[in-house]
């Protein structure tokens, strides 16, 4: 017998070994049933996700504390309670109108700056750099230093305006102008993230596109609007579906800059959640909007996935 | 339209060495003519610089009579088809074509039927709604092909355009090109490493080393006449073996110009061993030892590795180059045997 045959032998019954294991036979028969190897995940989701929300679900028509254990059904008069509310009502009002103009701001800021900033040059890696910071800033020291420029008395910003020979504003103190501060602070803060993701859509961009258009006799609007946009469509894509849902769930900047007022100006539907259960301890009309605020979400998400994102060219 | 490279330097920003210096070119009107050279020798960036894709450092260039060294690609009345086709990802074959058309004055009218036309030119018609992740190479080559047609421009640049083609494809496309050309009658630059491609489709080679141009002719010319070593080595299958003399000349000779009975002009003898032997189908190709060196010879005849012969050139097939590797005409040795210079 050569060597070969042997050794062909010896890796043979330890092939029949293994074949015996326990180890081996379990792992064998986990692998026919593919469920056994999803399962940790899908326990994972069942308690992180879909039992928070089923529970949310039931919490919104009872009457609740959230320190006892006392679950009073009250049936629908949460969400009564809610459609009668003018506060709801102008908190919903407020919170469609952010999330407009935070999105569609804060998408063509990005842009714009993108395609200003997309030039490997030291001065706009700079500029790129400090445009990120905000980002990694906690909001706190954020709202610090907005509630600090925006002074009604004496900030800085109403000195500008007054130079530029403009009025000054009351900013976040005003019902007329609470809203636009926030937004003004929330887009300043997520400037920069947005601003890195749509330079590095545009890096994907092959070169060689721009080159064809040059030779195409295109101009540059003709080129932004007919090569880059819909080549960035898959970014732009992305910022909308995560900015919408952002501003949707926005709730810091309104706790640290106005609380909502005045005069629930500024409210917006997540801090009114965080206002009804513990500010005034009714859990279950903030569960009740919670799910309307996840309604709320899944629509316009889902309406998004079937309408913008037909438009996205994914190459 | 005749185009022409005066002077013409190039330095791409944050290198120091200029690709290339004082580089003189001209393109004669209604050429095909191929820009062909080892990888890395400045064949795109020449090709660039005239489509004006790449700025020159110094140096103008002139396209039928106007200075055009500033002037915009757009505006240069040239079509340039890229190694990798260029082609807008996000548009239909027809919005492909469409896109540049739509940046000249021209009807609406007017466009779709040009964008018919070569559609039908280029046998696209049935993909003229397909998305180019839905083409083949090749037909992506074909899209990128009728959108340079479709301007009619007065010059078309094309860089390695069937490089990325299987070779039957590429034979095939070889000989449309070649038809293109005749029907517009305009003048062709195409880049290429290929010498199969440069002989076969041009009118005018352009051989270029390290940003030089080593010799401007015809493909008879550049592959009878070779003007230097370079260009005797390049072109050819493979190219001359070249032997350098006691005198620090050199003599050259085609593979195919060696063989094993003495002519009746035999100016040349050298004897080697065969070291090895490639079956090519319809020949063979022998590496021989010559103790100088290793020379390549092509032939039909079978001989057998490791054997020795003394093998003969004829006179007429001799090439001879100066010290400086330029050709020159005068034979260099009264007869060629066994003479050569060893290097230590
Ligand atoms: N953008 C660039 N920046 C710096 N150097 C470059 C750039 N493009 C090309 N080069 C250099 O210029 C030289 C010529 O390049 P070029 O692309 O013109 O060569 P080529 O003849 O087209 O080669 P190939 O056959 O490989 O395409 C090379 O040495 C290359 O490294
Ligand atoms: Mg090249």
């Amino acid at each position: 017998m050569s060597m070969n045959d042997t050794t062909a032998t010896l890796s043979r019954e330890r092939l029949e070994l293994k074949e015996r294991s326990w180890f081996y036979k379990a792992l064998n028969t986990a692998l026919k049933c593919p469920y056994v190897l999803i399962a940790p995940a899908i326990i994972v989701a069942l308690w992180m996700v879909i039992y928070p929300i089923f529970f949310g679900l039931y919490a919104s028509f009872t009457k609740w504390d959230m320190f006892t254990k006392s679950f009073t059904w009250v049936g629908l008069a949460n969400y009564k309670f809610l459609l009668v509310s003018e506060d709801f009502w102008k908190t919903m009002g407020n919170t469609l109108l952010y999330m407009v103009v935070f999105v569609l701001a804060g998408i063509s800021l990005n842009v714009l700056l993108g395609v200003f900033l997309n030039k490997n040059k030291p001065a706009h890696n700079l500029i790129q750099t400090i445009m990120f910071t905000p980002h990694i800033i906690s909001f706190v020291s954020v709202a610090l230093i907005w509630l600090w420029l925006m002074q009604p008395a004496n900030g800085i910003l109403n000195y500008v305006l007054n130079i530029l020979g403009l009025k000054s504003s009351y900013w976040y103190r005003s019902a007329d102008s609470s809203l636009l501060s926030i937004l003004i602070v929330a887009l300043w803060k997520g400037m920069g993230y947005g601003v890195l993701v749509v330079i590095s859509g545009l890096r994907s961009i092959p070169q060689y596109v721009y080159e064809a258009a040059r030779l195409d006799k295109s101009s540059k609007p003709n080129t932004f609007f007919k090569i880059t946009l819909p080549l960035l469509s898959p970014t732009l894509f992305f910022l909308i579906v995560t900015s919408v849902v952002s501003s949707f769930c926005t709730y810091d900047v309104v706790a640290l800059m106005t609380k909502g007022g005045t005069d629930n100006s500024s409210n917006l539907l997540a801090y009114y959640i965080y206002q009804q259960g513990f500010l005034f301890g009714h859990f279950g009309r903030a569960m009740a909007a919670s799910m309307i605020l996840l309604v709320m979400t899944s629509v316009i998400s889902f309406l998004n996935f079937k309408f913008a994102g037909k438009e996205v060219h994914y190459q | 339209m005749a185009i022409i490279l005066e002077g013409v330097k190039k330095i791409y920003p944050g290198t120091t060495e200029p690709v290339m210096e004082d580089f003189n070119l001209t393109i004669k009107d209604g050429s095909f003519t191929v820009l062909l050279g080892p990888s890395g020798c400045g064949k795109t960036t020449a090709l660039r610089m005239i489509a004006g894709l790449e700025e020159v450092t110094a140096g103008k260039i002139y396209i039928d009579g106007a200075d055009v060294t500033t002037v915009d690609p757009g505006a240069r009345n040239i079509a340039m088809v890229f190694q990798n086709y260029a082609i807008y990802p996000h548009m239909t074959v027809r919005g492909n074509i469409e896109f540049g058309l739509k940046n000249y004055k021209i009807t609406k009218a007017k466009i779709q039927e040009r964008v018919n036309g070569v559609l039908a030119q280029t046998g696209l018609t049935d993909l003229a709604g397909r998305m180019p992740a839905q083409l083949s190479g090749g037909q992506r080559q074909r899209v990128a092909l009728a959108r340079a047609m479709s301007k009619s421009p007065m010059a078309f640049l094309m860089d390695e355009p069937l490089s990325n083609l299987d070779a039957k494809l590429r034979s095939q496309m070889r000989s449309e090109l070649i038809q293109l050309f005749d029907a517009l009658g305009v003048t062709f630059i195409y880049v290429t490493h290929d010498q199969t491609e440069a002989l076969t489709m041009a009118t005018d080679i352009v051989v270029m080393y390290e940003g030089r141009i080593m010799q401007q002719g015809t493909p008879q010319e550049v592959y009878e006449n070779p003007a230097n070593i370079f260009v005797a080595q390049f072109i050819g299958d493979p190219g001359m073996n070249v032997l350098k003399l006691k005198n620090e000349a050199f003599v050259g000779f085609k593979p195919r110009a060696l063989r094993l009975v003495r002519p009746a002009n035999g100016d040349f003898e050298i004897a080697g061993q065969i070291l090895t032997r490639e079956f090519l189908g319809h020949e063979y190709m022998y590496t021989i030892d010559v103790g100088c060196g290793r020379i390549v010879l092509r032939t039909g005849q079978m001989i057998d590795a490791g054997t020795t012969h003394t093998f003969y050139a004829d006179a007429a097939d001799l090439c001879y180059f100066d010290k400086n590797q330029n050709r020159t005409f005068e034979p260099q040795q009264a007869k060629v045997v066994q003479v050569f210079h060893v290097d230590e």
